[in-house]
């Protein structure tokens, strides 16, 4: 059983998250320790916006938005052009790369 | 495709490693978690869901957790203790083995947990999340049998219902005082979020009443934003006493009831004294602390250098930026969880990018957060990127304050469903 195949019965998303990652890389090593290390990305996002990003209460589903939504939000937040609270300093953390694959695998959560 | 791309990656960096590979040679791998808490029930669902083939034991001492976080709220009278109890039907539906028991000590040579109840058992790698033990010679006088008198309340349950039966007996005119500890301890802004939570329940039931912040230090976690708070929302109520102006408690008298410091004795109605802290004694007990009173990690790995084949999340690390908050060992266990199965089957775990958020609630509509984004640096530490650590905003408008509560609210339903189901 491979790591990708594991992912995608345990997690319907990680997959193609992983994929995202995965492309522009050539050797298999690099591109599974990226795909490894893009799910702990989501996966920290989670504490605050719920499993799969589908949280319950005033803090933003992430799951289902598209990825430009997701990303263009990361973006503004990090900029500081779009208002909010804890998101302006967290989004500081993330290159523009990781904020699109970020988006990418919230946008294909069902 | 990408399975094929992804079994020929597994088989190039395998055959590039020298780790030793012996789940994989007897059949499933096993691994042990000690600690049932923020750190141990995050990192036994997700490795369950990193990897479905690993057995998992999670021991833990209590058959239900309450949580620290809102437990403030319990203390101001905004939670229930029912609300903030957690059962782990939801992890044992993850395929976790949940043993409710004591783990009493640890054969790192036989690699195998002694239980109170008797049994042992084997792992092929253990995961500590044991929390902190309450140090409490730290202050002369106070003991586990004087903080059944001066609760410390910092490990949630019986002492937080403890300190909630003090606030509703004691007089209208008291004061209710709050020992806080010197830095590392759990929860940098628990002391003063709990000052908040205790002055909204005063400011309704016993509005005479005061509270004073006995500190060991001189500044502390949010400090500008809980002093805005206080101002604003309990003016006159709530009095932080500095290290420097003889704030540090060094003796109390459970009897008498009296709490001193280097320049007065008080005789308060209420009195929380929160002693320092260390890891706990599961991980002392095998100097996983090197002395150190925490201990220290790989940082990738989350692996002891103490000890091979042992790692540790939580409280209980050495975590360099990251504070001690259930949400820096929730984000910990996940990192651990991918750390651990690749490494038992015998890949190189990857440098991973921990989040922590700690919101702190200074009435039922006015929060404020902390927060930070950190990775491991080239010292072995988790250190914050750079521009990616800060606070809320002085003078935000209390629209923000009240969206931050909510946010709060949000928070705790979904990193408790993420660790509980
Ligand atoms: C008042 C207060 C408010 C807080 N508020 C927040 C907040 O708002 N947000 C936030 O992120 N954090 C908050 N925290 C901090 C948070 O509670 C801790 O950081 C978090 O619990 C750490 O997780 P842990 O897994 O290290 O320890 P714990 O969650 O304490 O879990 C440790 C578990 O291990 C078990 N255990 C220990 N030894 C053994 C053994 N030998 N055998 C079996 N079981 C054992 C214990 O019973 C316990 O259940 C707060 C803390 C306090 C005190």
């Amino acid at each position: 059983m491979t790591r990708q195949f594991r992912a995608r019965t345990g997690w319907p998303c990680a997959a193609g998250f992983a994929l995202v990652l995965c492309l522009p890389t050539h050797a298999g090593a690099q591109s599974l320790q990226a795909s490894t290390q893009a799910a702990t990305f989501a996966e920290s996002c989670m504490s605050c916006h719920g499993l799969n990003g589908k949280g319950q209460g005033a803090i933003p589903q992430l799951a289902g938005k598209t990825q430009e939504s997701l990303q263009g939000a990361m973006t503004e937040f990090a900029s500081g052009a779009r208002p909010g609270t804890i998101m302006r300093i967290i989004a500081k953390g993330y290159t523009p790369e990781q904020a699109a694959a970020l988006g990418a695998y919230f946008a294909q959560v069902r | 495709m990408s399975a094929r791309i992804s079994r020929r990656a597994v088989l190039a960096v395998a055959a590039a490693l020298p780790l030793a590979r012996p789940a994989l040679a007897q059949g499933r791998a096993r691994v042990v978690i000690i600690g049932g808490g923020f750190g141990g029930a995050s990192a036994a669902r997700w490795l369950r869901r990193v990897d479905p083939a690993i057995d998992v034991t999670l021991v833990e001492r209590n058959p239900r957790f309450v949580t620290c976080p809102f437990s403030n709220l319990m203390l101001g009278g905004l939670r229930t203790m029912q609300s903030i109890s957690f059962g782990y039907d939801q992890v044992r539906a993850a395929g976790v083995t949940v043993a409710i028991d004591t783990a009493i000590a640890i054969d790192p040579t036989a690699r195998n947990v002694r239980l109170a109840g008797g049994s042992t058992l084997p792992y092929d790698r253990l995961i500590l999340s044991p929390g902190v033990q309450l140090n409490y010679a730290g202050i002369a006088g106070y003991s586990e049998e004087a903080a059944e008198i001066m609760p410390h309340a910092w490990q949630a349950g019986p002492q937080t219902e403890l300190l909630r039966r003090q606030l509703e007996a004691m007089p209208d005119g008291g004061l209710v005082v709050i020992a806080a500890p010197d830095n590392p301890y759990r929860c940098p802004p628990g002391p003063y979020e709990r000052a908040s939570m205790i002055a909204w329940y005063l400011k309704q039931a016993k509005p005479r009443s005061k509270v004073m912040i006995l500190d060991a230090k001189d500044s502390f976690s949010k400090q500008p934003l809980f002093m805005e708070a206080w101002k604003t929302l309990y003016p006159g109520m709530v009095e932080w006493v500095s290290k420097s102006n003889s704030g540090r408690v060094t003796r109390v008298d459970a009897k008498s009831g009296k709490v001193t410091t280097d320049f007065e004795d008080l005789s308060p109605a209420v009195a929380n004294i929160i002693p320092p802290q260390r890891a706990g004694q599961i991980a002392i007990a095998l100097g996983l602390d090197q002395g150190k009173g925490f201990c220290p990690i790989d940082p990738v790995s989350f692996e002891s250098p103490a000890q091979r084949n042992i790692h540790l999340v939580g409280d209980a690390i050495i975590a360099g930026g990251m504070p001690k908050s259930g949400f820096s060992a929730n984000s910990q266990a996940k990192a651990c969880a991918h750390a651990v199965a690749d490494m038992l089957a015998g890949r190189a775990p990857a440098p991973a990018t921990l989040i922590n958020t700690c919101y702190s609630t200074a009435a039922p509509d006015y929060g404020f957060s902390i927060g930070g984004v950190y990775r491991p640096n080239d010292q072995g530490i988790f250190a914050e990127i750079p521009g990616a650590a800060g606070t809320s905003p002085l003078g935000a408008p209390r629209e923000t304050r009240a969206a931050e509560a909510a946010y709060a609210e949000s928070w705790y339903s979904n990193i408790t469903a993420d660790m509980f189901g």
